[in-house]
């Protein structure tokens, strides 16, 4: 099998007034059909930028693609004309985002908003339009999608307006979904109901999601590979269950303690020390070498960035205290996991924990 | 019915759907105020209509025995107000004035609006050189005085020829004034629409609009100008009072209207009369300036009111 999208070393860079940032460098990543990949992060780590350049949505200038390939089975989007860029966006890949409440127009009504994607790719009638918009309503589960279409976004709570967003981007079946922290402004219950939907509509068209958040619990619930990324860096990737269960990198291990666990006693949480670098500004060697509690006063850290390697068959870290970092071998990032979905077990409870723990490779 | 489960989230709003222009339009149709001045400004509306006919005009060119006769409020309609130096009534020039007087505004305001929404949305949007021209092109307009401007426009284009698609005509009165106006008083609008889409594009429905796959073109029609419509609208009925306003003081510095009865030049032919105590031409024009200056201001904060974002719960 192939990977339907391919990042291949892609660099984003910003012409500031303090200066050139690069707040993507080198990423390489690579997504398969129905596959979930999840993009974590802290804020202003390069996730977003990284989102948004795989469709070419970043404001040039100031910004501009330094290098690196994004390929959609095998065709190079970064070297499509804008034209044909329009017919990839919406169609082939389709993007959601964080804040549903500024997402949608508010002078249009939803319909309007819809059909409007609609009818640029599949050059159907205006009336044809509002039967799919219709039909895509009704898949994201909204009760009376026909008097929704006619109703304004300001009539609608966040999370339904979520579901609008999605009912909008699946409406020309696209292969790729970029969600962008799609539950992030969204309180915990509506959370749960907008990732389950996205499973289950990823499910009925063997879809690939490509998710950017900075919410743990979110990755290790849908997603089958993860990429850790730090300062304009992927630093770890891994199948979800090999990173949760055994993080190589000083900072995704900072993560996850950083996580709130039910049931722990001590005090305070922990953190990580210090705050992330200023892009202006990035460390030398690498770039979490101050905030690293492995470091000591190791000069190779300080002089030298460490890139990613395959410190396990299926786990690649960028970090020079990894055991085995300094012979594991430079490879292409790539990995197919599948989660394993059997729609059969929830209807048969017994056997839902062995589901829910199954991986294939 | 999908296999994804339907869960009510919220109570069904109920009624009909509601846009943010018939809520604009509820709110305006609620203050009393606002609706008694939409009244007055359609009675001038068709009054000014009227001027279009040739029964105004013909009225106008009657000619009264006297000339200076002073108002009275027996015999003829005509002598309501009194009569001019040539002997013709005074309100039937107060009412042929209005057509003078709204298409100057309505065409002015309407060529401010055009040349204003589309340089503002156009440099918001792009940015890069085509913002640094026009706002080069605004700031040198602003940094001249506007009066000035204005005056010294109407003199260059005063009595010239003009070829347009085909169409020769010379420039004199109405169209002089027009040109004038338009060509100075679009800065304003075009600066806060700027700063407006400067706003907008960093929307997540424009973003979104893009990650859709639409273009730059049906970006800015369908999902920017809507948004800034409303500050058109707004800016449209208050240059309209201005323009009203600035025809009188056109004329009355004789750059304006000089063909036919306006508000303008009945004030301007006022200044001597007023020496002989001949008070009804100036008080007629002063009074009809000054109702539609109130209603169009009035109904321009209604306006304003009506369309505020902030009013509408969604920005």
């Amino acid at each position: 099998m192939s990977p339907l999208l391919e990042i291949d070393k892609l660099s984003v860079a910003f012409d500031t007034e303090q200066g050139r940032i690069v707040p993507v460098n080198e990423v390489s990543l690579n997504i398969y059909p129905g596959q979930t990949v999840a993009l974590v992060g802290e804020s202003g780590c390069g996730k977003s930028v990284t989102a948004l350049s795989i469709l070419r949505l970043i404001p040039q200038p100031p910004g501009r693609i330094l290098g690196g390939r994004v390929l959609l089975d095998g065709r190079d989007l970064l070297s499509l004309s804008e034209r044909q860029m329009r017919q990839v966006r919406g169609k082939d890949i389709a993007m959601i985002f964080q804040e549903p409440m500024t997402s949608l127009n508010p002078v249009f009504s939803i319909g309007d908003q819809i059909t409007e994607a609609v009818m640029l790719h599949q050059g159907v009638s205006r009336g044809q339009a509002w039967r799919i918009a219709e039909q895509a309503l009704d898949d994201v589960g909204i009760a009376d999608p026909r008097r929704r279409l006619r109703e304004y976004p300001h009539q609608m709570s966040g999370g339904m307006r979520q579901r609008v967003m999605i009912a909008m981007a699946l409406s020309c079946q696209p292969r790729l979904l970029i969600a962008d922290e799609p539950t992030t402004a969204l309180d915990v219950t509506i959370q749960a109901q907008i990732l389950e939907l996205l499973r289950d509509l990823q499910r009925q068209r063997n879809m690939a999601i490509l998710l950017i958040t900075h919410d743990l619990g979110v990755v290790a619930e849908n997603a089958e590979v993860v990429g850790v990324m730090y300062a304009s860096r992927i630093v770890e990737l891994a199948g979800v269950e090999d990173l949760f269960d055994h993080p190589r990198h000083p900072y995704t291990e900072g993560l996850f303690r950083s996580v709130p666990k039910l049931g722990n006693l001590s005090e305070r949480l922990a953190t990580i020390a210090g705050t992330v670098p200023n892009p202006v500004h990035f460390p030398s060697g690498c770039k979490f070498h101050p905030r690293c509690d492995r470091m000591q006063g190791d000069a190779t850290c300080r002089d030298v960035e460490p890139t990613l390697r395959q410190v396990c068959p299926c786990h690649w870290a960028a970090c020079h205290h990894v055991q085995g970092y300094a012979q594991a071998p430079v490879t292409p990032v790539d990995l197919s996991h599948r989660r394993v979905t059997q729609a059969v077990a929830t209807e048969q409870p017994d056997l839902l924990p062995l589901a829910k723990q199954e991986y294939r490779s | 019915m999908s296999s994804v489960a339907t869960i009510p989230m919220d109570p069904a709003p109920l009624g009909r759907p509601r846009s943010v222009w018939r809520d604009a339009a509820a709110r305006l149709k609620r203050s009393r105020l606002a609706m008694a001045c939409a009244v007055v400004v359609a009675v001038y509306l068709a009054v000014g209509l009227l001027g279009f006919t040739p029964w105004l005009s013909g009225l106008l060119s009657h000619s009264y025995a006297d000339s200076y006769e002073p108002p009275r409020w027996s015999g003829s309609v005509g002598l309501w107000m009194g009569t001019d130096i040539e002997g013709r009534s005074v309100l039937w020039k107060v009412l042929y004035g209005t057509r003078v007087a709204l298409t100057v505004g309505i065409i002015a305001a309407l060529m401010s609006a055009l040349l204003g929404a589309t340089l503002g949305i156009i440099a918001g949007y792009f940015g890069g050189w085509i913002d640094n021209l026009v706002i080069w092109l605004f700031s040198t307009v602003s940094s001249i005085p506007w009066i000035l401007l204005m005056i010294a426009l109407a003199y260059a284009l005063k009595d010239r020829e003009l070829s347009l698609l085909g169409w020769t005509f010379r420039l004199v009165g109405v169209p002089t004034i027009v040109l004038a106006l338009g060509l100075t008083s679009w800065v304003g609008l075009c600066r806060i629409v700027r700063g407006e889409v400067l706003k907008l594009r960093q929307r997540d429905y424009v973003t979104a609009a893009r990650a859709v796959g639409l273009g730059s073109g049906q970006i800015l029609w369908r999902h920017i100008l809507p948004n800034t419509v409303h500050l058109i609208i707004i800016d449209f009925t208050l240059n309209l009072v201005a323009f009203v306003q600035a025809e009188v003081v056109l004329s009355f510095l004789g750059l304006g209207v000089t063909d036919q009865p306006s508000w303008g030049r009945m004030i301007d032919d006022a200044k001597l009369e007023m020496m002989r105590g001949v008070w009804w031409q100036m008080g007629a024009a002063t009074v009809a300036i000054f109702l539609l200056s109130l209603a169009l201001n009035m109904l321009g904060d209604a306006l304003r009111d009506a369309l505020d974002p902030r009013l509408r719960g969604v920005d």
